[in-house]
């Protein structure tokens, strides 16, 4: 598990990742209830740092970030596809930004996102709220095999 | 003044949106071409002549290091700048980027505006 200093910096990177790139803003307060997130985005890092970030989101969320990455704002005509590519993108950013902030001039390697299903409620981590939904981040890091 | 550009990505999805932030940020533009990797890159330059290059670094196929080390062995480099666009924020990549022969380099995240600058300020000669 993490501690409260990592996830302030998930939710910082998270917050500068969203508004420049996904153009929404974060809000201190979910819009509604939290979404049982149906989406899990896993990209690791390896490095100095080494270890994995998890992204969680529901499918209406993740349509509205990909809607707001690419310009088309038409639901129908953005295929699961089109949608887990920006959710790898996402993925991406997220982790870079984060580990900048954990361990700024530290080079790392990321792997490939891997976009899943996810059916169960994230439990530690960090969430992070804007107008049109909420997303999940979870950092795991890893030194000398042991995970923290 | 409109530019022909080159965006090099293989991610449709990221492609879009540079394009669409070059929009946003009022950057004009008379052609707009993309390419997944640096091979179909070098075919499109091949045939068409552009004012600005933007380029990802992890690409399959033949990846930005490779790209930006071709078109400066090929010397299209010292009339085309080529602009890096990587989450890599570390100084060590930057300037290695640098060595190969990029003229820009810009971190995602970044907002419409700071595209905008970085490819003005690389057309203009500007160096940091």
């Amino acid at each position: 598990m993490m501690g409260l200093d990592t996830d302030n910096l998930l939710a910082d990177g998270a917050g500068h990742v969203l508004e420049a790139m996904f153009f929404t803003s974060v809000e201190p307060e979910p819009a509604g209830d939290l979404p049982a997130p149906t989406i899990q985005v896993k990209v690791a890092f390896h490095g100095e740092l080494t270890g994995h970030l998890e992204v969680h989101l529901d499918d209406a969320f993740a349509r509205v970030l990909a809607g707001n990455f690419t310009g088309n704002f038409d639901p129908s005509e953005m295929s699961e596809t089109d949608v887990a590519q920006v959710m790898r993108e996402l993925a991406n950013m997220l982790c870079g930004a984060t580990l900048s902030r954990l361990s700024p001039g530290t080079i790392f390697d990321l792997d490939a996102p891997q976009v899943s299903a996810a059916d169960t409620m994230p439990e530690d981590g960090q969430w992070v709220h804007t107008g049109d939904g909420s997303l999940h981040l979870r950092l795991h890091r890893e030194i000398r095999g042991t995970e923290l | 003044m409109a530019y022909r550009v080159l965006i090099v990505d293989d991610s449709a999805a990221m492609r879009s949106f540079i394009r669409r932030v070059m929009d946003l940020s009022g950057v004009e533009t008379s052609a707009v071409h993309e390419a997944g990797d640096g091979l179909e890159a070098l075919g499109v330059l091949e045939r068409d002549w552009v004012d600005v290059i933007l380029t990802d670094i992890n690409m399959p196929g033949m990846n930005g290091e490779e790209f930006v080390r071709r078109l400066s062995m090929s010397g299209v480099t010292d009339s085309v700048p080529v602009i890096v666009v990587s989450t890599d924020a570390t100084q060590v990549r930057k300037e290695h980027l640098a060595k190969l022969g990029a003229r820009g380099y810009l971190v995602k995240p970044f907002t419409p505006e700071m595209l905008r600058d970085e490819i003005e300020r690389v057309l203009s000669g500007v160096v940091l």
